[in-house]
């Protein structure tokens, strides 16, 4: 146990003694325990994670954990695609509310306005986690919240090479009458590259910036309007060399009638870093091989936008259009993507989607070409059971490697009953870049009693990628058995 | 390829007994909660599993607070955690609604929590607007309440009654879902308010 991990101990084993003293009798105890058992019969290799958060809440105190268990049975098979110890306590931390006033101090995740200026945050799913440790403070007095934060994030870089990022946040939110908010943050960061192995120069290993971002937003009826702007300026203490950089985004969202409009735009530039996540401009699409050909934007060096419009066609009819675009300073197209869906209630026992995605990626003057179509359909059956059926297929052009191939997913799930669900996924391709070209798998996931949820997978799926919030993760193939089972307490 | 090693099987197993302990623990709430000399410890302090929900401020679509001990004045509410990307989640949509539209005059408030982050947040009014629900749309882009209420997998909805207490919790979406959180709706409502949608009424309850 490390001497931190020994501090929070204290903290806990405090927190409870003190808890009558401010006059909490009862100690309450919440939380989480997930567990998944992966073993891959393709490589004859297993991988144990296990994930437990808790809470103990005695009145205005709060103190918690969140401990992960890692285990693999053979070093080479690594799922989770990153590095990760065999047992760690991932984050611990003790907190204060009382009031107005909250007080944490451990780990914490802070997201300032859009993200711009600070955002830190955790998605397992994606295995990406900035969380702070440190101090975060709130204090609403009246209409103003103020913020006061303090912390510093490890992220490694690769091999040996790791770098702390230590920050100090100051952020007033500032409501302006009813149909006006404004805020005002400032980000002081400095970081530390180390290397287990290498002793690193300063000019190399430190840099420090700041960051100041204003925000407006207006709620004014049918229209809502959201801007907002950072800008950063930074000094390598070593050389004394400068650097700048800006970021920018404004969002709107208006009612015409039945028809809703959505459109946002981005200028980012020399912007990119460890703890800020600006909007994409880019659509998150729920469908998994539109999802697996999620753009991702360049914060050094991007501009563009997303319109977004949703109308209903009757009673039984929805439809969404959308188009996106991305450019670099210079001019040159990075990416487009036009988007379409229809939504429609069939009948009292079916109701279907259609969706069309149509897109290019650019990259050293070449381009990638994908175009993406999906059915799905559900149904519900005589007998009350419902039937989800879905059909994806996809074309793509790869100039850069100078081919093309089609994709293929179909997905069935069936809900015999309120507590059981069965999922069968098939997945073809004629990539010849791919290994094989049939991927197939069956889960069966079940609810019992007490909110324990269980899930047994077995066949085999595709690698590909993953992405959720600007972050895009590589799920690695998998091929063998997959154990999940998580409860709530 | 390596074989795994005697150390290796033995964290294994540590995972396993932990995880073990874990479920073992979790399912203490029902003895627990039915013993009270159970539940002292031995310095007369009362340690159980947490039965209320977490309060929490967070903005709703139009920059306002919204408190849930404010909510909870008014009848009981259906916290539902949910994102955009989250399909599941917004096929859950309707019935949601069908629920709020049925018992909101008995008191009933329904908010849906959006964890999306920065980048979706702005499009969580166009999609909600569109749709046309009514139901209270609050935004939790640093997933705050969502690690206070432990949430890993969308969707997560919980029925909290008006002395906090949760009454009913479900991850993930079922077609019949609505059904079982209608009934555990209907089950904190005076007798006489709950009326029933045509789901519920085709379900026999």
């Amino acid at each position: 146990m490390t001497r931190r991990n020994t501090a929070v101990l204290a903290v806990v084993v405090g927190a409870f003694v003190t808890a009558p003293a401010v006059g909490a009798a009862d100690v309450g105890v919440s939380g989480i325990v997930d567990g998944r058992y992966l073993y891959n019969t393709g490589v004859d290799a297993s991988a144990l994670d296990v994930r437990v958060e808790f809470d103990l809440d005695a009145g205005p105190l709060t103190v918690g954990a969140v401990y992960r268990a890692y285990q693999l049975s053979d070093p080479l098979y690594n799922p989770a695609g990153v590095n990760l110890p065999n047992a760690q306590i991932k984050h611990r931390y003790a907190e204060f509310a009382g009031g107005p006033f909250s007080a944490r101090a451990g780990h914490f995740f802070a997201t300032f306005g859009r993200g711009l200026t600070l955002r830190s945050y955790e998605d397992a799913e994606l295995e990406h986690d900035t969380a702070l440790d440190g101090i975060l403070t709130e204090y609403g007095a009246g209409p103003v919240t103020v913020t006061a934060l303090a912390g510093v994030a490890e992220e490694h870089l690769y091999g040996s090479r790791y770098r702390d990022h230590v920050v100090r946040g100051f952020r007033v939110e500032l409501p302006l009458g009813g149909r006006v908010g404004a805020a005002a943050s400032l980000v002081e960061r400095s970081r530390t590259d180390r290397d287990e192995e290498l002793e690193l120069p300063d000019e190399v290993a430190r840099f420090e910036d700041s960051v100041e971002g204003a925000e407006l937003s207006l709620w004014l009826g049918p229209l809502t309007l959201a801007g907002e702007y950072a800008g950063r300026s930074g000094e390598n203490p070593a050389t004394g060399e400068r650097s700048y950089g800006y970021a920018a985004y404004a969002s709107g969202t208006v009612e015409l009638g039945r028809l809703t409009v959505f459109g946002e735009f981005k200028d980012y530039r020399d912007y990119d870093h460890y703890l800020v996540n600006p909007p994409t401009c880019v659509r998150d699409h729920v469908w998994t091989l539109m999802n697996r050909a999620t753009y991702e934007i360049d914060l050094d060096d991007e501009r563009g936008f997303l319109v977004e419009g949703t109308a209903p066609v009757g009673e039984e009819l929805s439809v969404t259009g959308g188009a996106s675009e991305a450019r670099r300073h210079s001019g040159e197209l990075a990416h487009w993507e036009i988007f379409a869906q229809v939504d429609h209630s069939l009948c009292d026992r079916a109701s279907g989607a259609v969706a069309a995605s149509w897109s290019r990626e650019y990259e050293f003057g070449r381009f990638v070409e994908r175009a993406i179509g999906v059915a799905d359909i559900d149904l519900t059956l005589a007998t009350g059971q419902v039937l989800e059926a879905g059909l994806e297929v996809g074309w793509t052009d790869n100039r850069l490697a100078g081919y093309g191939y089609h994709d293929y997913l179909g997905s069935m799930t069936f809900y015999p009953s309120s507590s059981l669900t069965v999922s069968s996924v098939l997945e073809a391709t004629t990539d010849r870049s791919e290994e094989r070209e049939v991927w197939t798998i069956l889960e069966v996931r079940a609810l019992l009693p007490e909110d324990v949820e269980l899930s047994v997978a077995f066949g085999s799926e595709r690698r590909g990628k993953k992405c959720s919030g600007g972050v895009c993760y590589v799920e690695p193939e998998f091929e063998g058995l997959r154990v999940k089972v998580g409860r709530y307490f | 390829m390596t074989g795994r090693g005697p150390a290796g099987w033995a964290m294994a197993w540590t995972a396993i007994l932990i995880l073990t302990a874990g479920m073992v623990t979790s399912g203490a709430p029902v003895v627990a909660a039915g013993s009270a000399a159970g539940r002292e410890g031995s310095s007369g302090r009362d340690v159980h599993l947490r039965a209320e929900a977490p309060d929490f401020t967070l903005r709703n679509l139009a920059g306002r607070d919204v408190t849930l001990s404010d909510l909870l004045r008014d009848g009981p509410v259906i916290v539902d955690f949910w994102a955009t990307s989250c399909k599941p989640c917004i096929k859950a949509f309707p019935e949601l609604q069908q629920i709020f539209d049925s018992y909101r005059d008995c008191g009933l408030r329904v908010v849906a929590i959006s964890v999306d982050g920065p980048k979706s947040s702005s499009r969580v009014g166009a999609l909600i607007k569109s749709k046309g629900y009514t139901f209270e749309v609050l935004l939790d882009p640093s997933q705050k309440v969502a690690r206070k209420f432990h949430v890993t997998s969308l969707p997560r909805t919980v029925l909290i009654d008006t002395d906090g207490s949760i009454a009913y919790a479900v991850t993930g979406y079922r077609p019949t879902n609505h059904e079982k959180l209608e009934a555990a709706v209907r089950a904190l409502l005076p007798d006489g308010c709950a009326k029933p949608s045509n789901d519920a009424e085709r379900s026999g309850d």
